[in-house]
Order: C-alpha cells, then structure tokens, then sequence
C-alpha cells in the first residue's frame, strides 16, 4: 500500500495536484477574462442582469425574438465569449483530467488566432462576424456549432487522435477567413481599446502562446520521459527494490522533475498575464469617460482655467456638469474635444488619450456647442450629408428618423434658421452616428418645450444603449430630468460630485411644522444632520438629513397641528453646495 | 466612409463657386481689356520704347524692363510683373483667411475636429482646397491670356505665356501660403496675418524696385521671394529652376511649420 502511494505520489501526483489547481485558477482567469466581454456587451448596449452566464444563454433567446437589433454586435458580443468560456473551460478539464499534449497544441492554435486578432488591431472583429452569421441564420444552429467546436477538442484530447482534429479544422477555417474579410473591410474599432491595450494584449497572447509553445515541448519530452522511465528494466529495478542511482538515472530524473517544474511554471505565467491585462483592460474600460487631474492654464495668465479636476463616467450614465459661467464648464469640454491642449493631467474616452489618440476618440464621441456654429450658406440636407461622410454612421436612416423626430426642415439654408431650428440641427449632427460618448454643452438651449421633451427621449434611448452623456449646463430642470449624477464646478475646481438621488434625498427633508404649544427647539437641535432654518413661536422649518426615524420620536411627544414636506428644490442645493464655504455656513 | 481629405476638398470648392466665378470674371476682363488695348499702340512700339529707355533705369526698375512696349514687355511690364501678382497675392492670402481663420472664428473648424479627423489632414485637406481654387483662377488667366493675344496677333510664344502665367501663380501663392501658415501656427487676427504676408511681397517689390536706385537696399533685396520673380525672362524663354526650388522651399517650409504648430495649438 505503502508503495503504490509512494509509486502514485512519484509519478502522478504532483502533476495531477498541480493541474488541478492550475485548472482552479484557470476558472479564475476566466471568469475575470469573460467580465471583460460582458463589459463590452453592456458598452455595445446590450442589457445584461443577472449572472452572466445565464444572461449569455438568455440572450440567445431574447435575439431570436427581436431579430432587428444590431445583429453583428449583440450576438457576437455574447454568443463569443459564451462559447470562448465553455471551450477554455474545456481546455482547462481536458488537459487536468488527460495531460494530453493534443490539448496543449489546440490551446497553441488558439493563441495563434488570438494574435491574429490582435495584431489588425481590430479585436473580436472577425470571430464575432463569423458567430453573428451562424447565430443569424438560426440561433439554434449557433448552439450546435458551437457544441461541435468546444466537444471537438475534449474528444481529440480524451482519445488522442488526429482524426477528430480534422473535424475541428472545418470550423476554424471559416472563422479565419472572417477575420481576413474584417480587415479588409476595415471595419471599425467596436470595442474601444487604446494602443497601448492593444500592444499590452497582443504582448499577452505572444506570452501565451511562447507559454504554451514550451509547455508543448516539455511535455512532449515528459511524455517520452515517462515511457523510458516505464522501461521494463526500470520496473523490475524498483520491484526489487534496488535503488541503482547511475547517473543516468539521476539525470533522466532529475530532467523530468525540471519539465514538470517548468511546466508549472509557465501555465501559472499565461494565466498571470492573462489576469494582470484582463483586470488592466476591465478598469481601463469600465467607464467611458475619465478625466484624471485635468488641468489647463492659458498662455498668458496665471490663474488655471480648469484645476485638477477628476470625474468619470460610465456606460449607461448621464453626468450633469453644473457651474455659473465662466466656472471652467466649456473649457473642460474643449480639452475633453483636444480643441485646446491640457497643461497637465489626463483624460481618456472609450480607453483612447484625449491628446494622444485625438481622433480615435473622435470616432466614439458626439459633440454639440454651446453656441452652435453652422454653415450657413448651406442647407439642412447639405450639412447632414457633409457630417455623415466624416463620420461613419451606424444605422442606415437614423438620421433622417432624426430629422423626423425634431422636425427639422432640411430643405432651408441654415443660415435663416432660427435658433432653435438650428440646435436641432447642431442634435442631429451629434447623435446620428451613436455615439459611445456624447459631450453636450448646453443641449435644449433654444429648443421648445416639445422637443426639448423629444431631446429628453433621445438621451434615455442613448442611456439605453450603453453610451455615456456629459451634460454641461445651468437648467437646473434639465439636469433634474435627465441626470444620474451631477459635479459643480467652481473656479475651476470640481467642488462636489453626487448622484441626483443622493441631492434630491438631501433636499427633500425639510419640513415646516406647526405645534400647539412651543416649539421643542432643543430637542430638534439635539438631531444629528438637522439644521433649523427659521422659527416662531409655534412654527419652525427644519431641514433634515439621513434617517428620519429619532424627528418623529420627538414629534410624537408634542402636539403637531400642521407638518408640510417642501418639494426637492435642486437649484436650492446647488446653491447650497456652490456657495463658497463661509457663506454656507453663514 | 469617403476620405475625409477628399471630402473637405469636395466640400470646399463647392463653397467657393461664386468665388471662383467672380474672381476669374474680374480677371478676365483685366487681361481683356489689357492686352487688346495693346492693339492701339502696336504700331509705336519702338517709338515708346526708345521715349521709355530715355528715362532713369530706376523707373523701368519699377516695372521690372525696359523694354515696355515690345510684345513681351507689353505683357510682363502690364500684367505679369505686378499686377497679377498683387492680385493673386490678395487672392491666396484671403483664401488662406478664408479656408481657416474665418471658419476658426465662426466657430465651424470645431464641427470638423469633433469628427474623426486629424488635425494635421484638416489642415492638408485646407492646403489642398486653398491650391484648387488658386488653380482654377489660374488656368483660368492662362486661357484670357492666351486667347487675348490670340486676338491681336500678340507674337509671344503660346508656351512662354503658360510658364509666365503658372510661375506667376506659384509665386504669388506662396504669400498665400506663408499667411496659411501664419493662421495655422498663431492666434493672430486676420488682419495681421494678411498685413505680414502682403506687407512681405509688397516690401518684397518695392526693395527689389529701390535696389536699383539705393545700393544698400539691394542686398536685403536678395533676401526676400520679389527679387527673384522675372517673368520677362520666362516670357522669352528661359526659365531658371534654382528659383523654382526656392519657391518650393517656402510652400514646403510653409505648409511644415502650419503642421507643426496647427497641431499643438489651441484653437477658438
């Protein structure tokens, strides 16, 4: 018993422990690897609640439903990385449970399409092209295929044979010559990554895959290895128990415990690099928009028009920026557009640098004016025409639906345009090629109360699908309406940033209440977060904060004829918030 | 998507039509009437040539010959030396002005940068449309020229007449360019930027005019673009390319500092 554990323990089970647990966290990485998928998903618009997992399988049916969204996008962005982690989490079982080296060489051919994509610099492109095709024809279809594609390997790696490869081959050549025809086509950037994501994720797969490429070898050596060591001279030295340690011996030993070593080694390093610019990757893109420390101070003066302000925002959220004029709201804007160049600090849009990747953000960014400036020699049509063709449009006829839905007349030259007929044209232009981003100034200036309704509908669709708003106004209604979180600018200087749930919660406790007898002034002072504003004797107004709970115990104790709640005054806030510390207190 | 090079290209000629349509009809008729006046004086060339020489060389120095009234000189003294120049001149500067700071100040250059364009094509795409249009309205004075000497029997070779008229295009738009480089690389007002470049070409002319008359004058001449501007030469025939390379030095270092320095700076 002794000697078959001593034996077991010899030959397997460091091998065995070690995969294992290699496999624990290969799970591991996977997870954190398929977050960034559905990061894209939720960026691409696609709603996803619930566990991924299940939101995945979900969405097969949920598209076949709806077979008007945005095919190439939403399918692939789910049904790729659904079939990607099934099919490493095959890779990753197979190879605990086989040590096959077959496995080892389909997870190099992967590593090897996974530069392919990377190095285009058009990632997820092609491979999402050939899933949104197979999903397209029948979502049903891309179940089965991807059945195939995942038990494909797990078979070849069970049974090692090259035969079964040959079953894969037929899927993997489709999707290569997807990704060549994405390239040609030169299909866009989908997924905003940087180049510096791009160059760190391409490194990544180039580590993988020499990983894995010396993982191959060595246990291919192993293999050969373990068969001499099987030797039946071998056998029949350790059945008697010999313990001949020839240096032969002791070298062949001491080279298969290096390659299992060697082995452990370099799986650990592919997982690492894939969590380390996976994680990298997730908070690089988590929010659309972030400005760290951004700072501009014009030629010639020395006070900073904008004084380290950091903020960001994420997919799916509207940021009202609020401040009096000449607070640094447009200047933030201009920097964030690279229309002026920051002094100091960064921001970055969709992942790209605001300076250094100008035009890529460009590319993910819709942009309106404060004071709108047209062409005004030319028509609605002339101009909409002339903004289409420096921008690709996503949705054929989403302009003129715009068009529609503000009412625009696109016939007039926009020069005898009124000024609200002119914002909308200055909407139309920011939004037709839906945008990740959209940077509005001032938006429902000048618009009547319909279409600023309209103009309302529209940024909840964009918030719908993903994209981030950053609204820079001072219509306290606007924002109230549309926002989720809002930052005051002062000086320069963000000076506050809160959730407009957070504000309104803030602003909706004050009361004004009326006693029969006096009013309990002491008591009420004694509430934490309580601040009395005005009282008589019978009559006080009293704004609170928190929890409500200890003022009506107090309440409780006295006779209270009359209480009125006073609506949520935001402007009251604002200004509360805004007003410089001492005359906040005062 | 189209290239957005293409597409500004596109879009700014098509803005200019009227532009190009009066300024080449205003051109028409300066060489019209120009050269078919010559028709009343062909017959006392030599006459009024001999009157000319008479007087100080520091005069003819101001027209750039002496010979005045014979075919070529007619040409070179009445419309290639100075007046096309001057006009084209105010042409390229203005259309510099145009193509960029009124569109910066009008606040439509920040339409474009908000699309995926890069600053630095924007800026060639506005080089490209500027050159267009400054070679529409020269073609455009080649042909007036051509077919006006057509009509009196003018005997200046066809040829020489189209190197004159395209030398004298890319001369002149070189301030054009100087000033397209000016309003991309500064925030000056339009008015300054087209002062310095014409200021440039007009000192250019008058230096190169006095160099004659006060020889300090004469080395400082060599320094700037006018000195070297002979259409005369071109119009009988010889043509220097030493000049030519000078000339595409300026547009090159012109349109390499606008790059550089459109790119960097803020703009509104």
């Amino acid at each position: 018993m002794a000697r078959l554990l001593r034996g077991f323990c010899r030959s397997y089970s460091s091998r065995v422990l070690s995969s294992w647990s290699l496999a624990a966290i290969l799970m591991v990485a996977l997870l954190v690897h398929e977050y960034g998928h559905y990061v894209v998903a939720r960026r691409l618009g696609i709603k996803v609640s619930g566990p991924y997992f299940i939101a995945a399988l979900g969405a097969f049916v949920k598209l076949d439903q709806d077979m008007k969204l945005r095919r190439d996008e939403t399918y692939l962005a789910l049904a790729r990385p659904f079939a990607g982690s099934i099919m490493t989490l095959a890779f990753a079982m197979g190879f605990a449970l086989t040590q096959s080296p077959y496995l080892a060489v389909i997870a190099f051919i992967a590593g090897v399409v996974n530069i392919l994509q990377m190095v285009p610099m058009l990632p997820l492109d092609g491979g999402r092209a050939l899933w949104g095709v197979v999903f397209s024809i029948h979502p049903y279809l891309g179940i089965a295929v991807s059945a195939v594609i995942i038990l494909t390997p797990v078979a070849f790696a069970v049974l090692g044979s090259p035969i079964i490869f040959l079953i894969f081959v037929p899927f993997m050549i489709p999707e290569i010559v997807w990704q060549i025809k994405a390239v040609r086509r030169h299909k866009p950037l989908q997924v905003p990554m940087s180049k510096r994501d791009i160059l760190l994720s391409s490194l990544a797969c180039v580590a993988i895959t020499v990983g894995l490429g010396v993982m191959i070898a060595v246990r291919c050596l192993e293999r050969r290895w373990h068969q001499r060591a099987r030797h039946p001279r071998t056998l029949l030295e350790e059945d008697n128990g010999l313990r001949h340690y020839n240096k032969s011996h002791r070298k062949r030993w001491f080279s298969t415990s290096a390659a299992g070593l060697l082995h452990a080694w370099t799986l650990p390093t592919r997982i690492a690099v894939c969590m380390i610019t996976r994680l990298y990757l997730l908070l690089m893109a988590d929010n659309l928009l972030v400005l760290d420390k951004l700072s501009k101070r014009y030629a010639g003066t020395r006070l900073l028009a904008l004084d380290s302000i950091s903020l960001h925002v994420a997919p799916g959220e509207v940021y009202g920026f609020l401040g009096a004029n000449g607070a640094g709201k447009s200047t933030t804007i201009r920097t964030l557009l690279n229309f002026i160049q920051p002094t100091s600090g960064t921001a970055t849009i969709c992942g790209n640098d605001i300076v250094k990747n100008s035009v890529a953000v460009k590319r993910h960014a819709g942009y309106l004016a404060g004071e709108i400036a047209l062409y005004d020699r030319m028509t609605g049509k002339e101009f909409l025409s002339y903004m289409a063709a420096l921008q690709p449009l996503k949705t054929k006829g989403y302009t003129a639906e715009l068009v529609k839905r503000f009412e625009a007349d696109t016939r007039k030259p926009l020069g005898t345009l009124s000024k609200g007929n002119r914002q909308k044209f200055g909407l139309i232009q920011a939004v037709m090629h839906e945008p990740d981003v959209l940077i509005l100034d001032e938006p429902t200036s000048g618009l009547d109360p319909l279409m600023q309704e309209e103009f309302f509908k529209l940024m909840h669709e964009s918030k719908e699908r993903g994209a981030a708003v950053f609204v820079s106004s001072h219509n306290f209604a606007e924002v109230q309406r549309m926002c989720d979180r809002i930052g005051f600018i002062r000086g320069g200087k963000l000076v506050a940033e809160q959730t407009l749930a957070a504000l309104a919660n803030r602003a909706a406790h004050t009361f004004t209440l009326t006693f029969t007898d006096t009013v309990p002034l002491r008591e009420l002072r004694t509430l934490s977060h309580a601040h009395v504003t005005s009282h008589d004797e019978h009559r006080v107004t009293i704004s609170l904060e928190g929890e409500l709970t200890p003022f009506f115990v107090i309440l409780a104790k006295h006779h209270v004829v009359r209480l009125e709640q006073q609506e949520v005054n935001l402007e009251e806030e604002f200004m509360r918030l805004y007003k410089p510390t001492g005359e906040t207190n005062a | 998507m189209r290239n957005p090079l293409l597409v500004i290209v596109g879009h700014e000629l098509r803005r200019r039509k009227l532009y190009i349509v009066w300024w080449s009809l205003g051109i028409i008729a300066l060489i019209a009437l120009t050269v078919l006046a010559y028709g009343s004086i062909k017959g006392q060339a030599e006459q009024l040539n001999k009157a000319f020489g008479s007087l100080s060389s520091s005069i003819s120095g101001f027209v750039g010959t002496s010979d005045m009234f014979s075919p070529v000189g007619y040409l070179n003294s009445q419309l290639y030396y100075i007046t096309l120049p001057i006009l084209f001149i105010i042409l390229t500067v203005t259309l510099a002005g145009s193509l960029l700071y009124k569109e910066e100040r009008s606040g439509t250059l920040e339409l474009l940068l908000a699309r995926p364009v890069g600053r630095s094509r924007l800026l060639l795409a506005k080089s490209l449309a500027g050159t267009a249009v400054a070679t529409i309205i020269g073609a455009v004075v080649t042909v007036a020229t051509l077919l006006c000497c057509l009509a009196i029997h003018l005997n200046v070779p066809a040829g020489h007449i189209v190197f004159a008229s395209i030398w004298m295009v890319l001369f002149s738009g070189a301030f054009g360019a100087i000033a397209f480089m000016l309003y991309a690389t500064s925030t000056l007002t339009q008015h300054l930027a087209a002062a310095a470049a014409i200021a440039l070409s007009l000192g250019g002319y008058i230096l190169t005019s006095l160099g004659g008359m006060v020889h300090g004058l004469s080395g400082v001449a060599k320094l700037l673009p006018y000195h070297y501007y002979d259409p005369g030469a071109i119009l009988n025939g010889k043509v220097s390319g030493g000049l030519v390379i000078y000339v595409a030095a300026i547009y090159a270092i012109s349109l390499a500092v606008a790059l550089l320095g459109f790119r960097r700076r803020d703009i509104g």
